[in-house]
């Protein structure tokens, strides 16, 4: 696929705007270095967790000396940890994503690149994942805003796909991504075995933000008459006859997968997203995604 | 509603399964890529159609094509109904298309005003009518055969064109009566000025001819002949002789102008008494070495401007080298010699053909020719056998009976009562004119060939009293300049409008290209050396642009000067109408059937482009 220009993908301006932004994550995940988000770990911030017995060792600045002389035993106070969290940003790189007018696939790689700008921005640990025939090519978790040239120079180069094989890539996902984190899907879901991978990604305990990518001409097509529908990815033919009827049919199917998708992403904690395409980056990534507490 | 063929609506059975097995064994399917056929995949269940003798549903293409063999077989069965119509009756408009036509009496034309009359005539003609459109000029010409199509017709009148030429209503008279010949009470319409004589001998069959005439009585001078000859009294120089005729009441002063090229010539002031034409003679006009435009003109306005002004062309003349064969003719010689461009040279037996080829015309006098003479030549008193000609029994003491004054060699003589005491009649054959003759047969026979000319005088001269006649030395003159072409070359070059131009081409040309006095050319084919040329409609010089051969064309009419007033009654406008009646016929609907059917056909094209 021809490479995408990075200044495509994020404008000077556009940037600007996102610097004051962060991600909501619902759910606290450990991380490595300090950072802006709430750990699982006890450490040493200004919010109050929780009390402890005294063991020999403990820090004596930490012991909470109120206690003591009511109790006349010591208890160590204990803070709620702030650390960066591990964020990933998969990309679904397969043939029926360069649909569109922008196409999906560009649509899915702006949005990452912001996401991933704003992640580094907060001094969040940034990895991305491009998901093509089965396969994951990676860029190893980075971090700081200097960062953000390699992130976006991996996200210009998406591979020349057919297929997604969804449930192969989060398999590979699973055994690659140790670190727990925010796990940011843009994809189509155009895969039958979309459900099964979804599972294998919330399986790992990451909080999943799942923005399902769809056109103008998916939401709401304009086909009408008999036509040989061809699949982009398989080269499956299927000879329709549409109708208004049929077409309410295929709304129906299409309102279906929208809702399993976010029933299944709720069900296990995560979030999702209907991203139409046709509108543009910065109405999305700046209203859409704070509406639906992605980004604050 | 009945059914002329009625057994064709069953056509319909078939068409219409044709078109419903085709919509059920293969739909037409726009081909449309999609991202995933996954979610079109759980409609496919009803929806698909791709499998023959599916269910068949709805389809508007369908409806519309089954609507379209429907309209088809009806209009094959031709539905018909009864209904009372107007009996089809047929009309030929005759337009007068001639000069006088062009006369401007009646703003703005003669010709506008009739072809004004002619439309509202096929306006109000009834409905089933049927009508033709013929131009009357020098020729008639038929500008839209017989149509009911009133458009058509309109389009006709509107392109027709009058032309500086006379009208030939008789032809055109007859032309229209074998157009209505079919037709039970045809009528012939015609739009004139009335100048033409009345055609009496036109047999009209059962048509009826009105007349709607145009034209008021106006004063009008123009030059109806003119002719340009050689002058007699001075050799090498010319005469032009024109005629100025007027219609006035009242005796009137014109003045006539000459002019070569572009230069005034000469000019004569002539009266001209009521109702009379003079002759105006311009002479001594010295030819130059090439062919020269004359023009005579009339300085008045008047109602026809198109008489006012006469062409001629003047000829280059040269030596006209002649040998007399002869063992002595002092009358013969003294002819001969009259000319005094005339070169005579005189031997006493037959020349040899390289020594004839020097010559432009022999005469042989008294003795045969030796062979057939290939050039031009006279015999006088024997008849050779490659003359087509019979030779009869000597008669003796015999008279001149007739002669043919039209001829060019006959011109202004005189044989009447010219004696011959020993005369060998003769049986003219095909290819000749005979030109004098004595009560048993022919005694003077030309022949005519496109090289060659030849005259035969089957008595000798001496043995008559012709000699002593004035009518001998003319003759004789005739017969030298038509036997060189040289009057045949004026002839040739004073075409009246409308008749044939026959444009003589040396050399192997096949095609040359005529300029008209409108500056307008056009490409001629050559044949035999001639290039005939017929469409001299307009009065001028025409000029061949390979050869520089001149014509003129003039109009020369003295019934097309006059502008007469109209001769005929003029047709009662509600005669035809009153004379239609109703009829029970039958009344077809398959052009309507037809219409339907292309708009149906329209409507499921735009049904398949914007699939509904």
């Amino acid at each position: 696929m021809t490479p995408i220009s990075e200044n495509v993908l994020l404008e000077a301006s556009f940037l600007q705007r996102l610097q004051r932004l962060q991600l909501l994550v619902r759910r606290p995940l450990p991380g490595q270095w300090k950072g802006e988000h709430r750990s699982p770990k006890r450490g040493y911030s200004v919010e109050f967790a929780d009390f402890r017995e005294y063991s020999p060792g403990d820090d004596l600045r930490y012991v909470d000396w109120k206690a003591y002389g009511r109790l006349d035993r010591l208890f160590l106070k204990q803070f709620v940890e702030e650390e960066d969290i591990y964020v990933l940003l998969l990309v679904d790189c397969s043939r029926s994503m360069r649909f569109g007018q922008p196409t999906k696939l560009l649509f899915a790689l702006q949005v990452a690149a912001a996401i991933g700008y704003i992640a580094l921005a907060r001094f969040h640990r940034v990895g991305v994942g491009l998901m093509a025939d089965g396969n994951v090519q990676w860029l190893r978790p980075v971090r700081g805003r200097p960062s953000l040239i390699p992130v976006l120079r991996f996200l210009s180069n998406p591979p020349d796909a057919r297929g997604t094989l969804l449930m192969e890539s989060a398999r590979q996902v699973v055994a690659r991504w140790k670190h727990r984190g925010a796990v940011y899907l843009l994809t189509d879901l155009m895969d039958e075995q979309w459900r099964d991978a979804l599972r294998t990604l919330l399986a790992g305990r990451h909080e999943l933000i799942l923005i399902h990518t769809l056109s103008r001409a998916e939401l709401q097509p304009d086909l009408e008459g008999d036509v040989l529908l061809v699949d982009s990815e398989s080269g499956e033919t299927r000879e329709v006859s549409l109708s208004s009827a049929a077409l309410a049919q295929y709304q129906q199917a299409l309102r279906q997968l929208c809702n399993d998708a976010a029933v299944l992403c709720g069900h296990f904690g995560g979030n999702y997203l209907l991203a139409d395409t046709s509108q543009s980056i910065e109405r999305f990534v700046l209203r859409e995604l704070r509406l639906k507490g992605v980004l604050a | 509603m009945r059914f002329l063929a009625a057994w064709n609506l069953l056509w319909f059975l078939p068409i219409a399964g044709a078109i419903i097995a085709l919509y059920i064994l293969r739909l037409r399917r726009r081909r449309v890529e999609v991202p995933a056929v996954m979610l079109w995949a759980q409609i496919q269940q009803d929806f698909q159609a791709n499998v023959p003798w599916q269910r068949l549903r709805k389809h508007w293409l369908l409806l519309v094509q089954l609507l379209a063999a429907l309209l088809l077989s009806l209009g094959l069965a031709q539905p018909y109904t009864r209904a009372w119509v107007y009996s089809g009756e047929a009309h030929v408009l005759v337009l007068d298309g001639s000069a006088s036509m062009l006369a401007t009496d009646v703003s703005p034309n003669r010709f506008e005003r009739a072809r004004a009359l002619a439309q509202e005539y096929v306006q109000r003609m009834p409905p089933g009518d049927q009508a033709a459109i013929v131009l009357a000029g020098a020729r008639p010409r038929v500008l839209c055969g017989l149509t009911v199509n009133r458009a058509e017709l309109q389009r006709a009148l509107k392109n027709a064109e009058p032309a500086e030429t006379g009208a030939n209503i008789a032809e055109s008279l007859t032309l229209a009566s074998a157009m209505l010949a079919p037709f039970a009470a045809p009528t012939v319409e015609v739009f004139t000025d009335g100048g033409f004589p009345e055609p009496r001998d036109v047999d009209m069959g059962r048509a009826r001819v009105n007349y709607h005439t145009v034209g008021e009585r106006a004063e009008n001078v123009g030059i109806v002949a003119l002719d340009l000859r050689e002058d007699t009294d001075a050799p090498g120089r010319f005469r032009l002789f024109v005629a100025v005729r007027h219609n006035s009441e009242r005796e009137r002063r014109y003045t006539v102008e000459l002019w070569r090229g572009d230069t005034l010539a000469d000019a004569q002031e002539v009266s001209v008494p009521p109702n009379a034409e003079v002759p105006v003679l311009f002479r001594h006009l010295i030819p130059s070495d090439r062919p020269e435009e004359l023009r005579v003109q009339l300085e008045v306005r008047d109602a026809l401007a198109c008489d006012n002004t006469a062409y001629a062309v003047l000829h280059p003349v040269r030596p006209l080298k002649v040998l007399l064969v002869s063992k002595g003719n002092l009358f013969l010689e003294t002819a001969l010699r009259l000319d005094a461009r005339t070169i005579v040279e005189k031997r006493a037996s037959p020349p040899p053909p390289e020594v004839s080829a020097r010559y432009d015309v022999l005469v042989y006098d008294n003795i045969e020719p030796s062979s057939t003479p290939n050039s031009h030549a006279v015999v006088i008193g024997v008849i050779p056998q490659w003359f087509p000609v019979v030779p009869l029994q000597s008669v003796e003491n015999s008279v001149v009976v007739d002669w043919n004054l039209n001829h060019a060699v006959m011109r202004y003589v005189d044989l009447s009562s010219v004696r011959l005491s020993k005369a060998t009649p003769v049986l003219p054959q095909a290819g000749t004119d005979t030109l004098a003759e004595v009560s048993e047969g022919a005694v003077i026979v030309s022949v005519s060939k496109p090289d060659r000319r030849w005259l035969l005088v089957t008595f000798d001269v001496t043995a008559t009293d012709l000699p002593l006649r004035v009518a001998f030395p003319v003759m004789m003159l005739n017969a030298l300049r038509w036997l060189t072409a040289s009057s045949e070359a004026t002839e040739r070059t004073l075409i009246p409008a409308g008749g044939l131009a026959v444009i003589p081409v040396p050399g192997a040309r096949t095609t040359i290209s005529l300029q008209l006095p409108d500056g307008q050319t056009r490409e001629l084919s050559v044949q035999d050396g001639a290039a005939p040329f017929e469409e001299t409609g307009r009065t001028g010089i025409y000029r061949c642009l390979e050869t520089q051969f001149l014509f003129a064309v003039n109009l020369v009419q003295r019934e097309e000067s006059d502008l007469p007033k109209y001769r005929y009654s003029a047709a009662d406008a509600s005669a035809s109408v009153a004379a239609l009646r109703k009829v029970l016929a039958r009344r077809e609907w398959w052009h309507w059937l037809a219409g339907a059917l292309l708009a149906v056909m329209l409507l499921e094209w735009v049904i398949y482009h914007r699939r509904w």
